[in-house]
């Protein structure tokens, strides 16, 4: 069962209620909101989602809901709620998603130190995975877009996860972040693609969401072989420009990247160790999506055999 | 005080390696730290992971190694020692009585 | 939560939704690597549902984490103070990790405490200066209150490691009326003997480590996330009253000698009641008893802000508890008027504009 086959007035109930259990890859998030804005936007952006047991223990408990009237009388706020604690200081209500999703972010970030977890975006094809790892603003998440809706499956735009001791990397897809020119970038690079509504005013300005093709979701219990490292950096006016990156660097700029290399102490070097060690490293260096592509093209087929999953998503 | 040109291990220290293409990164548990090294630096690291050295042998022995021209050697090994030092990975030998214990996994 | 503290094997009977309740709490308070390591040293992690056991798995590595930041600042300490002919004396969980106490196994904090004779003060906070700690910025009327009123240096952090060291020269703050004699603590303090632990360095005697404790517990402002605290209590009552013979009657002894009595009731009274800790009964009698209406009243105030609740966001009930006993723990602290124009200016500060920029 999954989310889309929740009728719209069951999915309302149940969000403001106890919240709905959802699988992704191998966490339970469990998500709820009394703010009935928020009940398209999830059904849009979280359709492909297989429903967990309602019993079951959720990796984390995420919410949104609007703060009384009398806390903030200036104009509507909402705040985050944790497993039934307020976290992050209130918000305008009309940030709402973009807070839902970075709460969720925050939770997978910080939560399941039984694995190490990159700062990255990963995607896969053919059983390999491609990282790519930089400061926001690179161009991750739109190379990571990109490539998606080329055929490449969607790992997880944020996070790139490896059990210890197992040299693979696991998916956690979730809706692919995008911000300002990026999102228009997008829905003419991929007009199939399906894009939650755009919230400006956000610290940083428009955010939108791609809903993650079906086919990655339903996959999402698919592990991959770390192939590729790349560190994208755009730069307006660039010429494009690939160079390759020893080991030793990618993983140093990897482990300053990650959220809990230095938390997993010898593990966390071991694991990001046996990472590497599989992989070419790459730097590239772009001033438009094009460029980009053509420099993954150098050491990647960019359009691999177009699945009829991820075309019709 | 007065710095010894004798150098040691910190009491304790446990370095985890791995080498790529004559690059090696070596993690520090006690510190949590990753660094990268050149051939001339691990080459240092693993000389101090057996015992002390003063900074002058140390150029020494490793630019015969390595095969590298003394000067060169002998001034990037300051440069490492002094980095070392800083970071806490490496003090002065002789001025503690405990003996140096060293562990290399 | 409590009750798999107590006995960890109450951890079985726990249907799902209650783990998830559990979980919750659990984090909140900081507990969660702590109960990882009691479920495991009792035997019952395995026998949990799968996702539990996961989420456990996920606790332990940050507790790793703080206790080998600890014991690495501790070192970086002991380095940079090496040259001073004086006990420098670790503090809570500094003491309990480098020591190889079960107090120190799966705590959540990376501040390194360390306690030093009042003369000396200077001298090592010039000392760490030079070796890279840097006084953290506070508003010009927290370094006053550091200053004038407080029993510790305002606190210090490493530029390049980020982590911070508090320097104390008592356990409480010289204008408190309860004043125990830091020279008392000092002189009594063992000297550390642990693998790998480096040189010259002290923890206070066990008895001290246990009033220690109740102070931070029962008369310091911070009062959020302390149900630590009494795990801390537990932990060290469990582990000293085993196998040290004569404890209890020390503790006590030390307790009426420091003029700590009274945060030494309300400690064994509380860890007994919500931990379960052991306690003689010969040990607890010969404490002064608090009056009925106060203990009454303590029992309802502890209860409620030591163990918040899931729900909105912190009930009021809860709030005004904790607001009672911050008010409550200053006023031991600090002569009265002082205490009025310290909470006032905590409390306007809370929305000055410059606070979260």
């Amino acid at each position: 069962m999954t989310v889309k086959t929740l009728p719209r007035q069951d999915l309302a109930e149940r969000l403001r209620g106890p919240g709905i259990p959802l699988r992704c890859g191998a966490l339970l998030m469990r998500l709820g909101t009394s703010l009935p804005e928020l009940v398209d936007p999830i059904a849009l952006l979280y359709a492909d989602y297989p429903l967990g047991d309602d019993n079951d223990v959720p990796d984390f408990d995420a919410r949104v809901e609007p703060v009384p009237r009398w806390r903030s009388p200036l104009h509507p706020s909402a705040s985050t709620v944790v497993d039934g604690r307020a976290v992050f200081d209130s918000f305008r209500r009309s940030q709402a998603l973009p807070m839902f999703e970075w709460v969720m972010n925050w939770c997978v970030f910080t939560r399941p130190n039984q694995y190490l977890l990159l700062h990255s975006a990963v995607v896969e094809t053919g059983g390999l995975g491609l990282v790519l790892s930089g400061d926001p603003g690179a161009g991750k998440s739109t190379l990571a877009a990109a490539l998606v809706s080329r055929g490449w499956r969607l790992f997880s735009d944020e996070v790139g996860m490896i059990r210890p001791g197992s040299r693979q990397l696991l998916a956690l897809p979730r809706p692919i972040g995008l911000k300002n020119d990026s999102i228009d970038l997008i829905r003419s690079d991929w007009p199939l693609a399906t894009i939650g509504p755009s919230t400006p005013g956000t610290r940083k300005g428009i955010v939108a969401h791609v809903r993650p093709p079906a086919d990655s979701v339903a996959r999402a219990d698919q592990p991959a072989t770390p192939r590729w490292i790349v560190f994208p950096r755009f730069e307006a006016g660039a010429t494009p420009e690939v160079r390759r990156v020893s080991r030793a660097e990618a993983l140093l700029r990897l482990g300053e990247q990650a959220f809990n290399y230095s938390m997993l102490g010898d593990a966390g070097f071991r694991t990001l160790c046996d990472v590497v060690d599989g992989c070419d490293c790459y730097q590239i260096r772009f001033g438009s999506l094009s460029d980009a592509l053509a420099c993954v093209r150098s050491f990647a087929e960019v359009e691999p055999a177009l699945s009829a999953a991820n075309v019709l998503s | 005080m007065g710095s010894s040109p004798n150098w040691r291990l910190t009491p304790g220290s446990i370095f985890h390696w791995r080498e790529w293409d004559h690059e090696f990164v070596v993690y520090h548990e006690n510190s949590g730290d990753t660094h990268r090294l050149n051939a001339i630096g691990a080459a240092a690291l693993r000389r101090l992971t057996a015992g002390p050295a003063q900074s002058e042998d140390l150029a020494r022995e490793i630019a015969d190694e390595l095969s590298r021209p003394p000067l060169d050697v002998a001034q990037a090994i300051d440069e490492l020692i002094a980095r070392l030092h800083d970071i806490g990975l490496i003090e002065p030998a002789g001025d503690s009585q405990d003996p140096a214990s060293p562990g290399s996994r | 939560m409590l009750e798999v503290l107590r006995t960890p094997a109450a951890a079985l009977r726990l249907s799902r939704p209650e783990w998830t309740e559990l979980l919750g709490s659990a984090r909140h308070s900081n507990l969660l690597p702590r109960i990882a390591v009691l479920l495991e040293d009792g035997g019952v992690v395995q026998q949990l549902p799968a996702r539990v056991q996961e989420q456990l798995r996920g606790a332990r590595p940050i507790a790793r984490h703080h206790e080998r930041t600890i014991r690495w600042e501790v070192q970086r300490i002991a380095d940079a103070l090496k040259d001073l002919d004086t006990r420098i004396v670790l503090l809570k969980g500094a003491a309990y990790v480098m020591a190889n106490l079960p107090a120190g196994q799966g705590r959540l904090a990376t501040d390194v405490d360390i306690l030093v004779p009042r003369d000396q003060i200077r001298d090592v906070e010039r000392r760490l200066l030079a070796a890279g700690w840097v006084a953290v910025k506070l508003h010009a009327y927290d370094q006053r209150f550091y200053r004038e009123w407080s029993h510790e240096l305002p606190p210090l952090q490493h530029s390049r490691r980020r982590s911070v060291v508090d320097v104390h020269h008592n356990i409480l703050p010289p204008t408190g009326r309860v004043r125990p004699d830091a020279q008392t603590l000092l002189s009594a303090a063992v000297p550390l003997k642990a693998a790998n632990a480096p040189e010259g360095l002290w923890t206070l005697g066990p008895e001290d480590m246990v009033l220690h404790c109740a102070v931070h517990l029962f008369q310091d402002g911070e009062l959020s996330g302390s149900v630590r605290d009494l795990v801390d209590a537990d932990a060290l009552l469990s582990d000293f009253g085993g196998r040290l013979p004569g404890f209890w009657d020390g503790l006590t002894s030390r307790a009426r000698m420091l003029g700590l009595e009274r945060p030494l009731f309300y400690l064994l009274h509380f860890t007994g009641r919500m931990l379960g800790t052991a306690v003689p009964s010969a040990a607890a009698a010969q404490l002064a008893r608090p009056p009925a209406i106060t203990l009454e009243l303590m029992d309802r105030l502890v209860s409620r802000s030591l163990l918040p609740v899931a729900g909105q966001h912190g009930t009021f009930g809860e709030e005004t508890a904790r607001t009672l006993l911050y008010i409550r723990s200053h006023w031991l602290r600090m002569p009265p008027a002082q205490l009025v124009a310290h909470l006032t200016r905590k409390a306007l500060r809370r929305w000055s504009p410059d606070k979260d920029g």
